[in-house]
């Protein structure tokens, strides 16, 4: 190995031909990455970052406030005179577009404290996110092997905010029906019903069905068909279903769900609660932080051979020049490397070909790629407390339906606080997390901070240090706000082409529709492969125990 | 960091292995654990852990070495890597002086990601090759007194001193965790918020093995 005269240089990567280079560290491009190293596939795993995760990643408040306020533009390649003579090859430039925008971040009280204990924050910059207990998630972290490398918690409580009424209790199982405070008897006697007659038609053994007309009809209609009232139809559409907009709306919402598919949610929910002993509750959470995840899955993909260079942009595309094919990608180092296929970071694109002087270069392939299928946006926001929006709760699940923050509220937003029992924030704080769906910014950013107001508070300037007055319309003294960021998450599908891309985060709390979208695009690309066969599965690691050996001491 | 449930050891410490690609790491981690060693220097391919269970202090300490799966190439370690991590073993290699030079790189890296009371050894490997010799002995014990780790000259080729090194180690985790845990039984009861029990999602048991001392930062 040639001793490189730059400490911070890298060796050339060796080989250059792989059967697969996949750009950005996201959990899609991760677990493709593990799933092709399963099936024997050479693949090239790269990340313009530092850190693992792209934009499902988890960072220090240092890392996460330059991440959000000052996003890169991809550098020049270093020189390479000798490949950049090739006569067979055109080379187009990638543009980085950052998928997080319209960021601001405030500091708000103890700026000294955040500052010297930022290593000891893991912000998750997709939150809020959690896996259910029955998730798709799970089932591929065992069936992959990556659930060695995680450990999770339960999330203690899930909460629905209530106009005028504050954080109700989410009541998810019999038991906790029974405990409930605030349902009224009868509301109690409808809830226990209707999940009887769901428990009844999802029992196979059961004769007992909800008729099939029944199954097709807006599952809103079905719940005001049963007579439910409006607060236990809001918790089962929006907390425990979890729906985006309102369903009462006819207006806003494209497509109500339909009655099967409402009972499917609830049969993922119910099967969650209690299925781990130690969670108390339908949701977990990795230990650490979601950016654990697409670093479990890239661990699996590095024990399968799979290379992995972080720090490394790459910054043009090679395609040939009679045919307008893939042949590689060039990195900022200056080197080309080559692949069958190529998955980029859905932050990679390239400007119009009209822009680009290809001459008689076929450049209709590229102007597929230059189009970006933006589905909408998700508004996010962080917040770090000093106390939890719940005594005695570490961490827990919120919603907040339409329409119960202000009348004009059509869509849901869901609210995650984690505590630092999760090695996610220093002891003593707790982050919060907010998510919703929208079409600008601006109106993304009024209805996250309308949440955050109804469960924290601001630090009153020039009086931080004095204790806050508890409010008169609640028992609960709010939390104080230390700092927050909002940023809104461009909405990007994947794509299947000779170049592939994989999904952003979506504003869903769990991960099922983007690993449905990941293996679907793991299907496309590798059609006579098994996704994750068994045999794959990780094997004991070698145990020799030898308790013959004795210390000196 | 327990991922199975073993009921013949006391104390479960994890330990990393880390330092430049090609000085020896999964020799040195294939010698402690099944006494062989590979000629072969194809990058690390295919090995996740070893383990091995020693005596330490009439304890049973099972010893759960990480090696790093070829990432640390091209810089591309995870921070996961380090979660739970009680020990750290950073090795170069004395016949190549960028290796050791890069150990302060190491040490930066270690510093931000690991627990700040992880026991750090540092391991010249490839003492077998004298006459091909770029770093001094007297340089590494300096680098090392400055920076408070322990420090052995190994050689995976040979066997020398890599039990050692690991003992070493081990024997010093095991009396940390021993002062963490009366400050740890004293710090449980002042706790006021409860701290949710870990659930590793592989082991479908639960909690069917009982509790375990797993030393995990």
């Amino acid at each position: 190995m040639t001793e490189p005269q730059d400490p911070f240089s890298y060796p050339p990567i060796d080989p250059v031909n792989f059967d697969l280079i996949i750009v950005g560290t996201a959990l899609s491009e991760s677990v493709i990455a593990a799933a092709a190293s399963a099936v024997g596939k050479t693949i090239l795993h790269l990340d313009p970052n530092s850190f693992y995760g792209s934009h499902f990643a988890s960072l220090s408040l240092h890392d996460l406030t330059s991440y959000l306020t000052s996003p890169h533009s991809l550098p020049s390649a270093a020189t390479a005179a000798a490949s950049s003579d090739s006569d067979d090859i055109v080379v187009v430039d990638l543009v980085h577009q950052p998928l997080c925008t319209d960021a601001e971040t405030a500091t708000y009280d103890e700026s000294a404290f955040l500052s010297e204990n930022s290593r000891k924050f893991n912000i998750d910059l997709g939150g809020p996110r959690a896996l259910f207990c029955a998730d798709k998630t799970i089932d591929l972290l065992m069936k992959s092997g990556a659930a060695q490398y995680l450990e999770f918690k339960g999330i203690d409580e899930s909460f629905v905010y209530e106009a005028n009424a504050g954080l109700a209790n989410v009541p998810d199982s019999r038991g906790a029906i029974f405990r409930d405070k605030k349902l009224s008897l009868k509301e109690k006697n409808q809830l226990m019903r209707f999940f009887k007659l769901v428990q009844q038609h999802l029992d196979d053994t059961q004769e007992e069905k909800i008729p099939k007309e029944d199954l097709e009809i807006p599952f809103v209609s079905f719940l005001e068909k049963m007579k439910l009232p409006p607060k236990i139809k809001s918790i089962l559409l929006y907390a425990i279903a979890m729906l985006d907009y309102d369903q009462d709306n006819n207006e806003v919402c494209e497509e109500l769900l339909k009655t099967k598919d409402g009972i499917d949610c609830l049969a993922q929910y119910s099967s969650s609660v209690g299925r781990f002993p130690n969670a108390p509750g339908a949701l977990l959470y990795p230990i650490y932080g979601e950016g654990e995840l697409p670093q479990a899955f890239c661990r699996r993909a590095a024990v399968k051979g799979c290379i992995y260079v972080l720090r490394m942009p790459v910054v043009s595309l090679l395609m040939d020049k009679v045919t307008g094919s893939y042949k590689g990608v060039r990195l900022a180092s200056g080197q080309d490397l080559y692949s069958h296929q190529l998955i980029l970071d859905p932050s990679f694109t390239i400007p119009s070909p009209l822009s680009l002087s290809l001459g008689d270069f076929p450049s209709e392939r590229l102007q597929m790629l230059s189009q970006r299928d933006i589905k909408g946006m998700v508004a996010r926001g962080i917040c770090i407390t000093r106390s939890s929006i719940k005594p005695d709760v570490s961490s827990c699940s919120v919603v907040y339906p339409p329409r119960s923050l202000y009348p004009e509220q059509v869509t849901s937003i869901k609210a995650l606080q984690i505590g630092s029992n999760l090695a996610v924030c220093p002891a003593g704080t707790f982050i919060l997390y907010l998510s919703t769906l929208c079409n600008d910014a601006d109106e993304g950013k009024k209805l996250l901070k309308a949440a955050m107001n109804a469960l924290l508070t601001l630090p009153v300037s020039g009086n931080s240090e004095s204790i806050p007055s508890v409010q008169s319309d609640s028992e609960d003294i709010k939390p104080i706000v230390l700092w927050s960021a909002f940023y809104i998450q461009k909405l990007i599908m994947s794509k299947f082409e000779f170049i592939s891309s994989t999904p952003t985060p979506d504003g869903n709390l769990n991960y099922n529709a983007l690993l449905d979208a990941t293996e679907k695009l793991f299907n496309q690309m590798y059609p006579n492969e098994e996704f994750f066969p068994k045999a794959t599965s990780p094997e004991d690691p070698t145990d020799e125990d030898d308790n013959g050996l004795t210390l000196d001491s | 960091m327990a991922f199975k449930v073993d009921h013949e050891y006391d104390y479960l410490f994890k330990v990393v292995l880390i330092g430049d690609s090609g000085v020896g790491k999964s020799n040195i981690l294939s010698r402690f654990t099944r006494n062989e060693f590979c000629l072969e220097s194809k990058s690390t391919i295919g090995v996740e852990f070893a383990t091995r269970t020693l005596q330490v202090e009439g304890k049973t300490v099972k010893a759960q070495i990480w090696d790093t799966a070829g990432q640390e190439r091209y810089r591309a370690i995870t921070s996961a890597y380090y979660r739970g991590a009680v020990g750290a073993l950073l090795v170069y290699d004395i016949t190549k002086r960028q290796t050791f030079d890069n150990v302060q790189r190491w040490l930066r890296e270690l510093r931000d990601h690991a627990d700040s009371n992880i026991v750090i050894m540092m391991a010249g490997n490839k003492s077998d090759l004298n006459h091909l010799r770029a770093v001094s002995t007297e340089d590494a014990q300096s680098l090392a007194e400055r920076e408070g780790l322990s420090f052995l000259e190994t050689s995976a080729l040979e066997a020398y001193n890599v039990d050692k090194a690991f003992q070493t180690i081990l024997f010093d985790i095991y009396h940390i965790i021993s002062k963490k845990a009366l400050a740890a039984q004293e710090a449980t009861s002042s706790t006021g918020l409860p701290q949710g029990t870990t659930i590793n999602v592989s082991n479908m048991a639960g909690n069917a093995g009982g509790n375990r001392s797993c030393c995990s930062n």
